[in-house]
């Protein structure tokens, strides 16, 4: 049986609901684009792209088919079960390998100038070319106007090498979208367990804001009324950390500003934590603006983040309506191209 | 003969490296490969077979259906204990599956390993009840062996151990939690051969990319491009989607009554024959027996139909017969029915529905047949481009197929007398398409010599100014072939006078001397006659020629 049915997953669906979406219309309206292109690593069940779908934030094109939207997927049985789901109306779509394998591929010396459409009979090899094949096809589709970053690892726990890649790709991101001038950025990890390194460093950087912006330390004094961050609430140090040492760090060094458009933090069926940023950047023309840092930061302050637990998401009706709806409308649509004479 | 004193004796083995070539691939096309699979779907008693080939990249494979999985003892068996081949299926004379009472199709269990030859490695996922119908599942991967037939042809050659142990691959499992959504067997990989990639990717080009729809009449239409002649104009995307189709055991496309002959094309004496009943009831009979099986192969999302649509040119004068046999043949029961069908004087379009398709258990042996199973009479003519026909062989031939399920053995028993039954049936058919085509072509011609001659009657009548008319008479032999009677005011054509013997030899003479004589009697001077025979022969060859 799988750990979560993500048709019920009221939770996380209050993140889409009320941080994704509204995002995506407001980001739709200043860019004046339609059809979006989205890139996601959606589950199987391609709650996100039904619900974008729906929402005209994407659109099919004459042979029905979802032209603008691309999707990495690592489990292959997963992928097989996406493309039963999704296909045909997708169309390119489907990346399947480790995300963050594939973002992070540097050619080797079994690597270095050749096609990975070449023959090779050692698997080992082989394998190195297909990544190498799927670096190709990716980077081929950037820049994306919105990325949904929400991967199966954990951001927040390097001890993984696969988690440590997964942060390099996370980075990778800001390179390939060199060519647009503002994307939005959905990035979801869990947060139930923070690495050692990561909380020191959100400590860290904690108190280098407030010792450094004044308005960063009166918007904390104003909205939580202390500045010790051991005494902050911990789901806001969180988001604070989050924001800051992960996402602005990794933006701000590529050259990008951000702003936050909503941090939500919502509980799994087991009550592990996960965070789900909604982040608009912009190219920054010379260096990365401090002041719309430091006012990032103080909205994050005042504003973030949400908090959706598990139980009070099995009563929220207007939630459940809304997934409700993109499931029958995901279901109307497979059915429509399960192809039946 | 000399009996032989034997010294020793013992059984026959087939030897590692024979096995191992298995693991490398058996079949024809990416179509029997992917054949395999679905048939190991059907005999499973799935619903619905779905593959999916990350299209138009290519580079993932996955073959899922909803049947009742393969059992990890199944599993273990093939690939730990009695190896790869070791089929029960058939078990104790069983030849029809539980809950769908399909003809089983699989003999060996080699199916799987279809995919080895389009993915070095592959994972297999088997969901499933036991015996005792507790959920079970496990994850497996197989890793096929890199090293190639001729490699270990190598490494035999140059090694000196007698038994050699050829390692076709490994594999590893694990258990996994059951899923009820999941019931059935699934295979996929992302380890797909270039070659497969390549040969995909150079169907689809832009142009296609925005052309090839998913809807199934479209892609009928495709297929019936009348400016394709052929599937493989189609290029090999569609024609491995268009091969798959025809030889799995799966409906045909389309309404009763037009597909896959449209009986409204038949003249209405034709269709109360009584072999054109026979064939119609039968083919109705099989269109509902595959209904029945209530069995789905949908590929990149399209639903696959046996895309045959018969006659498939409108002017075409149609034929519809039926054969039949069951009896006894070498100790064992052979019984097999089918139809063939014929259009005067059109080629089958597309050419892959010309010839005859043999049905075994309902699955397509190796395509429709061109030679009709070497048939030498008329094969090399034109007008065996005119026949489509499809046979169904119920009981027995099995023997007769090769292990790549795509091809006989021609000295079966079976084989041969499938054969020697179709050729005498096709005799039967070609004396009538023939006589048609005869027939057809006789009165062509008689049209066509009756427009002629009304034709120079009027360019002699209007050349004349009405002093001739031409006739057309039986003179003497020897008579010349234009002979003028002024009196009369008849230029007669003799039809009897032959003088090269030759057809349009005799014709062409004919015709110029034809022109000869009027100009030599209408005209007054040399000048005007010259321009006036000059005038006629322009005149007549236009309307001959």
């Amino acid at each position: 049986m799988r750990d979560i049915d993500y048709d019920k997953y009221y939770a996380k669906h209050c993140a889409r609901y009320y941080g994704w979406l509204p995002a995506t219309k407001a980001y739709q309206k200043q860019i004046k684009k339609k059809p979006l292109k989205y890139f996601t690593l959606c589950g199987e069940e391609a709650i996100d792209v039904f619900m974008l779908e729906l929402e005209s934030a994407l659109s099919r094109d004459k042979t029905k088919r979802l032209p603008n939207v691309f999707i990495c997927e690592c489990n292959e049985d997963v992928a097989r079960r996406i493309l039963a789901l999704v296909r045909p109306p997708l169309q390119e779509a489907m990346i399947i390998g480790p995300l963050e394998q594939i973002l992070t591929f540097q050619d080797n010396e079994h690597t270095l100038g050749r096609s990975p459409d070449e023959d090779e009979p050692d698997r080992r090899i082989r394998r190195m070319l297909h990544v190498k094949g799927q670096f190709q096809r990716l980077k081929s589709y950037f820049p994306f106007d919105i990325i949904n970053f929400d991967a199966y690892g954990n951001l927040l726990n390097p001890d993984d090498e696969a988690n440590k890649l997964l942060y390099q790709s996370f980075e990778k991101i800001f390179e390939l979208q060199e060519s647009i001038n503002a994307f939005l950025l959905f990035l979801t990890t869990p947060i139930t367990h923070i690495h050692s390194d990561f909380q020191f460093r959100f400590r860290g950087d904690f108190e280098f804001n407030v010792s450094t912006y004044p308005k960063i330390r009166s918007a904390l004094l104003s909205s939580v009324s202390t500045i010790a961050y051991d005494e902050i609430d911990e789901n806001k140090r969180t988001a604070l950390g989050f924001a800051k040492s992960i996402v602005l760090s990794a933006a701000r060094s590529k050259g990008w500003n951000g702003e936050h458009k909503g941090i939500y933090i919502y509980q799994n069926r087991d009550l592990r934590k996960m965070l789900s940023s909604v982040v608009q950047f912009s190219k920054a023309r010379t260096a990365p603006d401090e002041s719309a840092y430091v006012e990032d930061i103080v909205r994050i302050i005042e504003q973030m983040p949400l908090y959706y637990s598990y139980e009070a998401s099995l009563e929220n009706q207007e939630v459940q309506k809304h997934l409700r709806k993109i499931i029958e409308y995901r279901e109307k649509t497979r059915n429509e191209y399960r192809g039946e004479p | 003969m000399n009996n032989i004193k034997p010294q020793d004796k013992g059984i026959i083995r087939v030897a590692d490296i024979t096995h191992a070539q298995l693991s490398q691939g058996l079949y024809r096309s990416t179509a029997t490969a992917f054949k395999e699979l679905v048939s190991n779907a059907y005999d499973a008693d799935a619903t619905v077979v779905r593959i999916d080939t990350n299209y138009p990249v290519f580079d993932f494979i996955s073959c899922a259906d909803n049947g009742i999985g393969m059992s990890l003892e199944q599993f273990l068996r093939f690939f730990s204990k009695e190896g790869i081949g070791s089929c029960i299926k058939r078990k104790h004379g069983k030849d029809t599956t539980d809950t769908y009472k399909r003809p089983i199709i699989g003999r060996l269990g080699i199916g799987m390993l279809a995919i080895g030859q389009l993915c070095p490695s592959f994972r297999i996922e088997s969901h499933y009840k036991d015996e005792n119908g507790e959920g079970k599942a496990y994850r497996a991967e197989i890793v096929l062996s890199d090293v190639s037939i001729p490699d270990r042809e190598e490494i035999i050659r140059n090694d000196d151990t007698e038994t050699k142990e050829i390692e076709v691959g490994t594999w590893v499992y694990e258990p996994i939690d059951y899923d009820e959504t999941q019931r059935g067997f699934h295979i996929y990989s992302s380890d797909v051969r270039n070659t497969f990639k390549r040969e995909m990717k150079s169907s689809i080009g832009k142009k296609e990319l925005q052309r090839i729809s998913f809807s199934l009449s479209d892609l009928h239409s495709e297929f019936y491009d009348k400016s394709k002649k052929s599937i493989r104009d189609c290029k090999p995307y569609l024609e491995t989607i268009w091969e798959l189709a025809i030889l799995c055991p799966l409906p045909y496309y389309g309404n009763k009554g037009e597909y896959p002959i449209n009986s409204t094309c038949f003249t209405s004496k034709e269709s109360k024959s009584g072999e054109f009943e026979q064939a119609i009831q039968f083919i109705r009979h099989r269109q509902q027996q595959f209904l029945n099986d209530k069995f789905r192969v949908v590929f990149d999302g399209i639903e696959l139909r046996r895309h045959v649509q018969l006659p498939t040119e409108k002017a075409a004068i149609p034929k519809l017969y039926f054969i039949e046999f069951g009896d006894d043949v070498f100790g064992s029961r052979l019984k097999f029915s089918g139809y063939l069908f014929a259009q005067v004087p059109n080629a089958i379009k597309p050419l892959e529905l010309n010839g005859v398709q043999i049905r075994l258990r309902g699955v397509g042996i190796g395509g429709y047949d061109s030679t009709f199973l070497r048939y030498y009479r008329e094969i090399e003519t034109i007008r065996s481009r005119w026949v489509s026909g499809e046979i169904f062989v119920d009981e027995g031939l099995e023997s007769a197929l090769n292990i790549d399920r795509d091809s006989f053995n021609e000295h079966d028993e079976h084989f041969k007398k499938l054969q020697l039954l179709l050729h005498d049936k096709l005799d039967a058919v070609f004396n009538e398409i023939n006589a048609i085509a005869r027939e057809r072509s006789e009165e062509r011609r008689g049209k066509r010599d009756e427009k002629i001659k009304r034709s120079m009657q009027t360019i002699v009548a209007e050349e004349s100014k009405g002093k001739f008319k031409l006739v057309q008479r039986d003179l003497e032999k020897d008579a010349p072939i234009v002979a003028v009677n002024e009196d009369k005011g008849e230029i007669v054509l003799n039809t009897a006078s032959r003088p090269l013997k030759k057809k349009k030899a005799d014709m062409i003479i004919g015709a110029v001397e034809l022109a000869y004589q009027i100009a030599k009697h209408i005209a007054t001077t040399d000048e005007e006659r010259d321009k006036l025979f000059s005038q006629l022969i322009k005149e007549i060859f236009a309307e001959l020629i």
